[in-house]
Formats: C-alpha cells, sequence, structure tokens
C-alpha cells in the first residue's frame, strides 16, 4: 500500500508542477542538421557534427517538461527504419535543409510517409527549416506550400519554424510550442 | 577448410548509410537474403568513437549452401560461421563531412577469430589510407596459406573437458617440455611446421602479410560453444565485466518463476543463468559504450551458461545475435530464446521484445512485464548457488584467482546445476533410448544430505527444472555429461557423480551422520572402468566435485603449503582412501588407481600428484605391497 501511496502522491505533484515527459522523434533527410538541432538543445552549444550512424538520443529539460528527443540518421537506406521509433512518439520534428533546393520534393515526400502511419496518427509535427542562415533559403510560407501542409489530415497539429541551428535560431520556440499543444 | 571463408568490406556512406564495398574472394552465397547485412559491421554510435568491433553469427544451410542469420535445426550446418568486424572512424577534412568510417570483417568458422585482430588492423588502416582493394585479396591469402590444425584425430569431449579441468598438476610443463606426450594426447600424428608450441598452452603461427611476420596464437584445443581459447584464456575484460553483473541490482518489481528464485533479493548472476536454462529472450543495452564491450558481456554470459562444454548448442538453438541494432526487431520477434545486444535503448522501453533487459549502463537488471507472474513464497538459498557465489566472491576479490580457476568454478557449477535440474532424470530405466544401458549401482542425480533439503531445494527450483527439462528434451540445449553417454563400452554406467558427491560429503560429517556402504561404491566405480574412455570420464567425475563450503579454499594443504586448487578435488579424492580403515575399500581405490595408470593422462596425473607428498608415495606402495 505504502508503495501505492506514493505513487499516487508523485502523479499528484507532477499533475500539480506540470512535470511532463515527452518523447520526441526528429527525423530529416541526410545532412539536414538533425544531430546539431539535438546537441544545441541538450548542450547550448555547437560541435562540428559527423553523420550519424544510427541514431542519437539525449533527454532535454525545458521549462517543466523533460523532451526525450531521438535523432535518427537520415541516409536513404536506413529511412525504412524509422518506423521502429514511431510507436509513443509525443511529436515528431521534421528537419528540412532550406538551403537544398534539390532535395525538397524529395524531403516532402519522406515526411508525407512517415506522417501518413497510423502510429503517428495524432501526433504533433513541427517542420523546421533549417539553414536560414544561408542565402537563397526556402523561406517558412513558401515551406508551407511546397510541402502542402494544410493538407494534412485533421489529426496532426502542426507548425513550420524557421531555425538556425547552428546559433539556436528558433530552437526555443520549437519546444515552446511543442510544450504549449501537448495534451 | 580454409582458415577464412570471405573479407568483407564496409562503409558508411554519407548519402546511403552503412554499405557493402567489397567482397573476396567472391559475394556470400544468399546475400541478398540478409537484410541490413551492412548495418552489423557498422555499429550504431560508432560516429561517436575512433574504433571498435563487431561480431555476429551466420548459419550456413547446408543443401542451398546460403547463408543465414537464424539457425534452422534441420537445414543448417552444425557450426556457425562468425563475422568479424574491426571498425574505425578517422577525421578526414578532405571529405564531405568531414569523417570516413570504414570496417573490415572476416567470416570464419575459427572461435579464435579474435586472435586476427592484429592483422586486420594493419589491413584496415592500408585499406583506409590507400583504398585499395588489393588488401582484401593480400589478407585473405596470408591467413589461408598457413594450416592452424593441431590434430588430426578427433578428441573426446570428455577428454577436452578433463585436460581443462586439471588446474593443480603442471600440465602445461609438461605439454610445453614433452613432445611425444604432447602429440599422443592431443592425437597429432604428422608435425605441422606452420604451428610452434608455446609455454602458456597454446600454439604460434606466423602469418606474413604487408612484409610483416605476424604471430597468431592458435588453441590447443577446442570446446563446444566457447568462444576464444579455453585452455589459455586471454580476454582482459573478462574479470571486469564478471564483476559487472554480480554488482548489478535487480531494478523492477516484476516477478517471474523461472527467473526470480528468490524474489526480489535474487542475486542478477542467477537470475540471468535462471534465464538461459529457461530458454528467455535475453538482451543486453548499453547506449554510453561501445559495441565491443555489449559482445564482451554477451560473451561472458554465454560463458556462465556453457561452462566450457558443459552445456553445447546456445550458439545454434538458442539464437546468439552479439549485437542488433532495430533493423534486427522483426528478427528478434522470430525467435522464442535468444541471448542479444544493442547500443539502441529503443529496446528498453519495448519489452514484448524481450523477457530479460540488462542495462549496462546503470547496471540493472529488468523483467519484463509481459512475463511478470504473482510471487509465490520466497524460498531460502540453496547450497549450490550459495557456494557457486560465495566461491566466485572469494576468488575474484579475495584470491585475484586467474581466469581459468575463475572458469572451473563455472565450470562446475553449471554441471552441479544441471544435475540439480535433471536430477532422475538423469537416467530412467524405463525409456526405450536407455533400455541398453545397465545400472551398476542405485543412486542417480544431485545428492542431497537429506530428503528434507532436497524437497525444500527443489521445491524453489521446480519452475526451472520443469522448463528446462522441457527443453533439454528437446533439444534446445544438450547436457554433455547426460549419464547414458557417459556408459562403457559394455553399456554399463553408474553415476560417478552422484557417487563421489555422497563420498565426498561423508567424509566432511562427523561419523554416524550418514550411512553409506563406500566399499560398494568403490567396487561398482572399479567394474565401470574397463577402458580409457570410462578412466577419464571417473577422472574427470573427481575434478567436477566442487568443495564442500567456500572457506575450505582456505585451508587445503598440500605437501604442507598452502594452495589455492582445494577448489580442484581431483586425485586427492581418490588418494586419500589408501588411508581408509577398511581394507576392502584400500584394495579397490588401488585397482583404481592402476586402471588410471594405464591411461596417458590419468597416469601422468597419479604420478604427479603422487610427487607432491611422499605420504602419498608411501601409502601407494604399502598398500599395493599389502595386497600383492
Amino acid at each position: 500500500m505504502g508503495s501505492l501511496d506514493h505513487k499516487y502522491v508523485l502523479t499528484f505533484q507532477s499533475r500539480l508542477f506540470k512535470n511532463r515527459e515527452m518523447r520526441i522523434l526528429m527525423l530529416g533527410l541526410d545532412n539536414a542538421g538533425k544531430t546539431t538541432v539535438l546537441y544545441k538543445l541538450k548542450l547550448g552549444k555547437t560541435s562540428k557534427t559527423v553523420p550519424t550512424v544510427g541514431f542519437n538520443v539525449e533527454t532535454v529539460k525545458y521549462k517543466n517538461v523533460s523532451f526525450a528527443v531521438w535523432d535518427c540518421g537520415g541516409q536513404e537506406r536506413i529511412r525504412p527504419l524509422w518506423r521502429h521509433y514511431f510507436t509513443g512518439t509525443n511529436a515528431l520534428i521534421y528537419v528540412v535543409d532550406s538551403s537544398d533546393w534539390d532535395r525538397l520534393d524529395e524531403s516532402k515526400t519522406e515526411l508525407m510517409r512517415v506522417i501518413s502511419d497510423k502510429e503517428l496518427a495524432g501526433c504533433m509535427v513541427i517542420v523546421l527549416a533549417n539553414k536560414q542562415d544561408i542565402d537563397g533559403a526556402i523561406k517558412p510560407k513558401e515551406l508551407i506550400e511546397r510541402f502542402n501542409m494544410n493538407s494534412l489530415s485533421l489529426g496532426h497539429t502542426w507548425s513550420v519554424v524557421p531555425t538556425i541551428a547552428v546559433d539556436g535560431t528558433g530552437l526555443q520556440e520549437t519546444l515552446n510550442w511543442i510544450s504549449n499543444h501537448s495534451k | 577448410m580454409p582458415n577464412i571463408d570471405f573479407v568483407v568490406s564496409s562503409e558508411f556512406h554519407v548519402d546511403k548509410g552503412p554499405s557493402l564495398v567489397l567482397l573476396y574472394p567472391n559475394e556470400i552465397p544468399g546475400l541478398s537474403q540478409l537484410n541490413f547485412f551492412a548495418e552489423l559491421m557498422i555499429p550504431d554510435q560508432i560516429h561517436k568513437r575512433r574504433e571498435d568491433y563487431t561480431f555476429f553469427l551466420l548459419h550456413k544451410n547446408f543443401s542451398s549452401g546460403e547463408f543465414q542469420y537464424k539457425y534452422n535445426p534441420t537445414e543448417s550446418e552444425a557450426d556457425p560461421y562468425f563475422v568479424y568486424t574491426i571498425v574505425n572512424n578517422v577525421e578526414d577534412d578532405s571529405v564531405k563531412r568531414g569523417s570516413v568510417i570504414k570496417a573490415l570483417s572476416i567470416v570464419t568458422k575459427l572461435v579464435y577469430f579474435k586472435h586476427f585482430k592484429p592483422l586486420l588492423l594493419i589491413a584496415l588502416d592500408i585499406y583506409i589510407r590507400n583504398n585499395d582493394s588489393a588488401v582484401l585479396k593480400d589478407l585473405f591469402e596470408a591467413i589461408n596459406k598457413k594450416d592452424f590444425q593441431v590434430s588430426q584425430q578427433k578428441q573426446s569431449s570428455i577428454k577436452k573437458l578433463l585436460m581443462t579441468s586439471i588446474l593443480d598438476l603442471p600440465l602445461n610443463e609438461k605439454l610445453y617440455l614433452d613432445e611425444s606426450f604432447r602429440n599422443r594426447l592431443l592425437g597429432i600424428l604428422a608435425k605441422n611446421n606452420d604451428l610452434f608450441i608455446r609455454k602458456d598452452l597454446s600454439y604460434n603461427s606466423v602469418v606474413s602479410f604487408n612484409k610483416m611476420e605476424i604471430p597468431v596464437k592458435v588453441p590447443i584445443l577446442l570446446l563446444p560453444d566457447t568462444i576464444g581459447d579455453y585452455l589459455n584464456p586471454t580476454d582482459l575484460n573478462f574479470k571486469s565485466n564478471l564483476i559487472n553483473i554480480l554488482k548489478a541490482s535487480l531494478a523492477t518489481f516484476h516477478h517471474n518463476n523461472e527467473m526470480t528464485v528468490y524474489g526480489s533479493a535474487t542475486p542478477p548472476i542467477i537470475i540471468l543463468l535462471n534465464a538461459m536454462l529457461t530458454g528467455k529472450r535475453i538482451l543486453f543495452v548499453s547506449y554510453d559504450n561501445s559495441a565491443g564491450y555489449i559482445i564482451d558481456h554477451v560473451l561472458v554470459a554465454l560463458k556462465l551458461i556453457t561452462g566450457g562444454g558443459i552445456l553445447t548448442d546456445f550458439l545454434t538453438n538458442y539464437n546468439v545475435f552479439p549485437l542488433v541494432d532495430v533493423s534486427k526487431v522483426d528478427l528478434l520477434s522470430e525467435c522464442d530464446s535468444y541471448l542479444a545486444g544493442t547500443i539502441n535503448p529503443f529496446f528498453k522501453g519495448n519489452d514484448s521484445l524481450w523477457d530479460l533487459l540488462y542495462d549496462l549502463d546503470a547496471n540493472e537488471f529488468h523483467v519484463s512485464s509481459h512475463v511478470a507472474h504473482v510471487e509465490h513464497a520466497k524460498f531460502s538459498i540453496i547450497a549450490e548457488d550459495a557456494r557457486f557465489l560465495s566461491s566466485l566472491q572469494l576468488s575474484l576479490f579475495s584470491c585475484n584467482d586467474d581466469l581459468t580457476t575463475i572458469q572451473l568454478i563455472i565450470r562446475r557449477h553449471v554441471n552441479e546445476l544441471a544435475r540439480i535440474l535433471l536430477s532422475q532424470k538423469n537416467f530412467v530405466s524405463s525409456l526405450p533410448e536407455h533400455k541398453q544401458f545397465t545400472l551398476l549401482m542405485d543412486g542417480v542425480g544431485y545428492f542431497w544430505y537429506s530428503d528434507a533439503t532436497k524437497l525444500e531445494e527443489m521445491s524453489c527450483y521446480q519452475n526451472v527444472i520443469s522448463k528446462f527439462q522441457e527443453l533439454l528434451f528437446a533439444g534446445k540445449f544438450n547436457y554433455t555429461l547426460m549419464l547414458p553417454k557417459l556408459s562403457n563400452e559394455l553399456n554399463l554406467m553408474v553415476d560417478l557423480q552422484h557417487h563421489l558427491q555422497k563420498l565426498h560429503c561423508m567424509s566432511l560429517t562427523p561419523q554416524g551422520g550418514l550411512s553409506i556402504n563406500e566399499q560398494e561404491i568403490w567396487y561398482n566405480m572399479l567394474k565401470y572402468l574397463i577402458s580409457g574412455k570410462s578412466v577419464e570420464t571417473f577422472m574427470l567425475a573427481t575434478y567436477l566435485i566442487p568443495p564442500h563450503t567456500s572457506t575450505s579454499v582456505n585451508s587445503s594443504m598440500h605437501g604442507g603449503s598452502l594452495t589455492i586448487f582445494d577448489k580442484n578435488k581431483g586425485m586427492e579424492l581418490l588418494v586419500l582412501n589408501l588411508f581408509n580403515a577398511d581394507d576392502r575399500v584400500k584394495s579397490n581405490v588401488l585397482m583404481i588407481l592402476k586402471e588410471l595408470q594405464d591411461n596417458l593422462l590419468c597416469g601422468w596425473c597419479f604420478n604427479s600428484f603422487v610427487e607432491t607428498n611422499y605420504m602419498y608415495r608411501l601409502a601407494f606402495d604399502e598398500v599395493s605391497a599389502q595386497i600383492l
């Protein structure tokens, strides 16, 4: 009984103080900047990244929310493995290299493929239009049109945020948005 | 048979991900069916390290010749193939995204594949520096040019188990110095000029590669399901990894009757052993450490359960996947039992995929909620578990024993466990397959001092017992010392282990405690000893008798000096009976000793042993003179 009481008190406390845990999945094509986003969020600094072999996972605390952020490698061959990470995901951060115009369509196709999976039904989607510091990068508004985001099913709450991962621009807003929109 | 069958290179392609680059001398048959093959050579998280190693197993279909990840009892060859990979991550600012990750693998049936590490490191270095594919061919040819076959004759498992259990006598010196003894013992008919004997119970071979002469250590003998060199173990991490398992804690409140036999107080090493004995799905996970670290722990678990050839068939039937990633989720889902390692903590959150999880980072064991039972009455620890734990702790923390001694402690425990779990089922005369054998004397299975203890200990392990027997008789694994396998050439048997344990137990209790017919036991053992095989079986049984208490380790005296080898009863158990009060016992023991003398290895053991204490020699000569 003692442990049950204890559990109840903990649950009550976490409700009272809104301590929450969220599972965030971060996907995107290779070289989109996922690992840079992750470590900028985690460590507050940017280090030179090399391609991710497999995945990275870190816990990021922001306000009263503990985000378990999974960053999965984006190479073509391993994209079919993304599906294994879907179960239990609260929000999907989809990172787009806004300067890589040649692969925007490929990026869109992968995003649509991912969010049509039933395991991600109802999951929040936040698209990071990353690398906004590079000349000629696609602007968020244009990206919304290009990705046809308005066509997303009603089940998904979504947003597109302009980011520059290397200096952290837009990353706090991303976590804010996720935190505010979570049920 | 070539030493290595394939050399494979792979890399992490910056646009595509892990990719196979070259296979020499040809493509691995069935490669197209081996999903995400390159992922097993380029381990997750290698971008955070400069180097790592991986290995995994392949099983060859004997009719199609194709390789598969999963062993199929009706279609796969008996022995697995090992894919051993060295992977390096080199910073290189001249390439896109600043890093080159390349790996080189050998595919071989040789269980001592790790001995090729220096060759692989050199080859990989050349491959990364020059991007020269010719190095694969050179490596393949250099290794296959040598003949690593030690013996032309197949050795019996019993003899190999015996040779690897003798710790109290200087067998390595004898093997090193006496070539003719060595040749006779190992069944060497013709000298192999590619091998040179080393002082430490191994052979050396020298492989010429890249204008260098690289020594490769070749084991004197190989045991089933044993990765590496059991007789001359050199794994530096073995002890520390074993200590990790010993120091681990149980982190969940879930209880499983076949694993947590003592409830939440069950020591994790016992949980791990029980999990393997009952065919559980076991996963080791570590995000903070390298693939090599995880694999080394998986190998410790394998060593713990096989006892160096006591329980076998784990590498095939049990499904051993030393390192898996998410691409192998479907493969794991197909297996009713497995022992696997992974870097990905994704698995930790999915307890439908495993029954027991060992989190190496937190050093915690977790029981899956999917196999949780209601906890029944708690039992006190059985004598054998207590003895094993205290012997192991004493050995690791107080005596600082070498790896061979620790291996023997493990081997004895696995053997004792198998005997407890089998007990009377070790031989059932009414079974049709056992009908041809004659049991010379009643008494089979583990020996308990009292019926009350037997009831208590068997009740404690009842769930493990029934599951273990079910798996053993279904062929999931094999017990090498199953009684019918130990019958002599006349199909006669006596459960040597049962009776030796009885005698040993009696010798440690005050007189009048237990009434047994000592003479009858020695007499029937003598009747059993008709051949080299039976003599070696007998000798092995004496070596596998564990000390009655761990404290006796400290009080053992041979020749007046303190030794640690009381853990190794061996010949002493026998020779002490030359001082028995009963002349008939003395006479039987003398005749047993004479039978031993006729056997090459056992005769050497006897002669070496009596040299350690002059009183033994005197007693032997005196009893011999009396009888004659």
